[in-house]
């Protein structure tokens, strides 16, 4: 395996290593945007991007509105506007299982301009702020919205002369508005391939209505202690919300409003912070997103999570876990036959440790566990690579990364998944003969942002 | 007269370098400093507030300084900036002291 990631790190290392000097040559101010508004380096914010610190937090919840330096920059540098690159290469252990065709494996073993995107980051007016990203998909050549997060922030006191500091959201995707790095649009491992193999199932709040949705949410943040967010979600393929799905694949198609709520503790004590809490939502979701119309399926899922962060000097570790259970009626695919349950359970745990020396050289390990009720009609689908001849969506294994930041807003990794089992066994998992190890990767990347 | 001399320019060099100082301090202040220490974001003590900065005044220049590069609370180190020096951040605190005696 170590000789397989040498090959492929000396492959993906031409390209990169180009990218990298045409960055490193770039003019000192090459920082996203935030950093110029506020004067800082990305380390004010990050332990390493895009974990946040304490001072990121704040910044995220008053609204990305602190900070007056752009006034002092000349253009284009005084607009909020960044840029992010991310060239990656994704290699698959095998790609030549009985039944295997090349559309499983698209891109694979080739190096790719995986992501162009524009972001517009910083303060639009007065208390009114935004993290705006449009996204060039270098694997599907398409254009489309990314992540979409309007904020209005103030502050007041409450309680003891306490601070409150509270906010509406205007966003696309629940989790999106959470400061901390448990919930899922925030935890590792941050960047994914686009065209690695995926396990056939998922919770809705892990990310599944992604670009799918348009919400507001209000939110309060009191005495540096307690965070809550109440926010509702309704389908962007129509009205007010549908930029927030511009030129994205409409998957899934919420019926009515959605809510999804959000409640933390956190504690800062020098060197140290943790943080416990919990976040959830409730979704009615039509079966064919194609047709959005009549009965529909219910998603009820509940969350908890915590972090551990300590930053001192050169030395940061940050660690991080949750668990995801969703509750499924499948009320509208039942009779349709897309299912074999009336109801079933499924549960996501993830955990990752992570450890960076100078914000510079570091890495990290994540365990990650999915486990419900089999389902031979979701999941035993008779495909080959993609299906589960079992009908259990139950998938496990570990992912490794070892990353090294030239500069602050470049991170270059290699990542090895490795997966212990997949859509319900560890050997021949789709009734053809491929095995859950079949699917490790290694995922060379360079993430630029500037 | 030599001496009264000597005397003289050097306490002029000094009053220039201390005007200088604070020339500095003001606007590292104004470029870094500000962004939370104008509204007091997460309890940093706000510009002219007394009450807030006394007990901080005890702990004397250098120890402020201190706590500014290794960082404190929701301060990143060096105020998140890296680019500024030990002198540039001694120079900060002196004017936001400054500001509150």
């Amino acid at each position: 395996m170590f000789m397989q990631v040498f090959r492929w790190t000396v492959k993906l290392s031409g390209p990169v290593v180009i990218a990298a000097s045409m960055l490193l040559s770039a003019n000192a101010h090459a920082v996203p945007s935030f950093g110029r508004q506020i004067g800082m380096d990305c380390s004010g914010c990050h332990t390493v991007f895009p974990e946040l610190n304490s001072f990121g937090r704040q910044f995220k919840l008053r609204g990305f509105t602190l900070g007056n330096a752009l006034d002092d920059k000349k253009f284009p540098l005084n607009l909020p506007l960044s840029a992010t690159a991310v060239a990656s290469r994704n290699s698959t252990s095998n790609t030549n299982t009985p039944g295997a065709m090349l559309e499983n494996f698209p891109r694979d073993a080739q190096t790719v301009l995986q992501t162009a995107g524009l972001y517009y980051g910083g303060r639009i007016a007065g208390n009114f702020g935004a993290l705006v990203q449009y996204n060039y998909d270098g694997i599907e050549h398409t254009s489309k919205i990314e992540m979409a997060d309007i904020r209005y922030a103030n502050s007041t006191t409450f309680g003891n002369g306490k601070e409150l500091i509270y906010g509406l959201t205007l966003n696309n995707n629940p989790t999106i508005s959470d400061i901390f790095n448990t919930t899922p649009m925030w935890s590792f491992p941050h960047l994914m391939s686009d065209v690695a193999v995926m396990p056939a199932a998922k919770t809705l709040v892990d990310n599944s209505l992604f670009a799918q949705v348009g919400g507001v949410g209000v939110y309060g943040y009191w005495n540096n202690l307690l965070y809550g967010e109440l926010a509702f979600y309704r389908r962007a393929t129509k009205g007010l919300f549908r930029p927030f799905s511009s030129g994205v694949d409409i998957t899934n198609v919420v019926d009515g409003y959605a809510p999804y709520w959000r409640f933390a503790l956190q504690r800062e004590a020098g060197a140290h912070s943790w943080m416990v809490g919990t976040y959830g939502m409730m979704a009615d979701v039509f079966p064919d997103a194609g047709n959005p119309f009549g009965a529909t399926n219910r998603f009820k899922d509940l969350a908890l999570d915590g972090q551990y962060h300590y930053s001192a000097g050169d030395h940061s570790l940050s660690t991080h876990a949750t668990w995801i259970r969703e509750k499924q009626e499948w009320n509208a695919s039942l009779p349709l036959g897309l299912t074999s349950n009336p109801s079933a359970t499924l549960n996501t745990f993830r955990s990752d440790v992570h450890y960076f020396y100078k914000h510079q050289w570091g890495g990290g390990i994540q365990y990650f566990s999915t486990w419900g009720d089999a389902d031979a009609m979701r999941y035993n689908t008779g495909q080959a690579v993609m299906g589960s001849a079992t009908g259990s969506p139950n998938t496990k294994g570990w992912v490794f990364d070892l990353n090294y930041l030239p500069l602050q807003n470049i991170k270059l990794g290699v990542r090895y998944t490795r997966y212990d089992k997949f859509n319900g066994d560890s050997t021949n998992y789709d009734g053809m003969g491929r095995n859950a190890r079949d699917n490790n990767t290694v995922f060379l990347y360079g993430w630029f942002m500037f | 007269m030599k001496v009264a001399l000597v005397g003289t320019i050097a306490l002029i060099e000094v009053l220039i370098a201390g005007q200088a100082a604070a020339a500095q301090g003001k606007e590292i202040y104004a470029k870094v400093c500000s962004v939370c220490h104008v509204a007091g974001v997460a309890n940093a003590p706000k510009l002219n507030d007394k009450a807030a900065w006394a007990s901080r005044i005890k702990q004397g220049n250098d120890a402020l300084a201190a706590s500014v590069i290794k960082g404190k609370g929701a301060m990143p180190p060096r105020a998140g900036n890296a680019s500024l020096s030990d002198t540039d951040i001694k120079a900060a605190v002196e004017y936001m002291i400054d500001q509150a005696r």
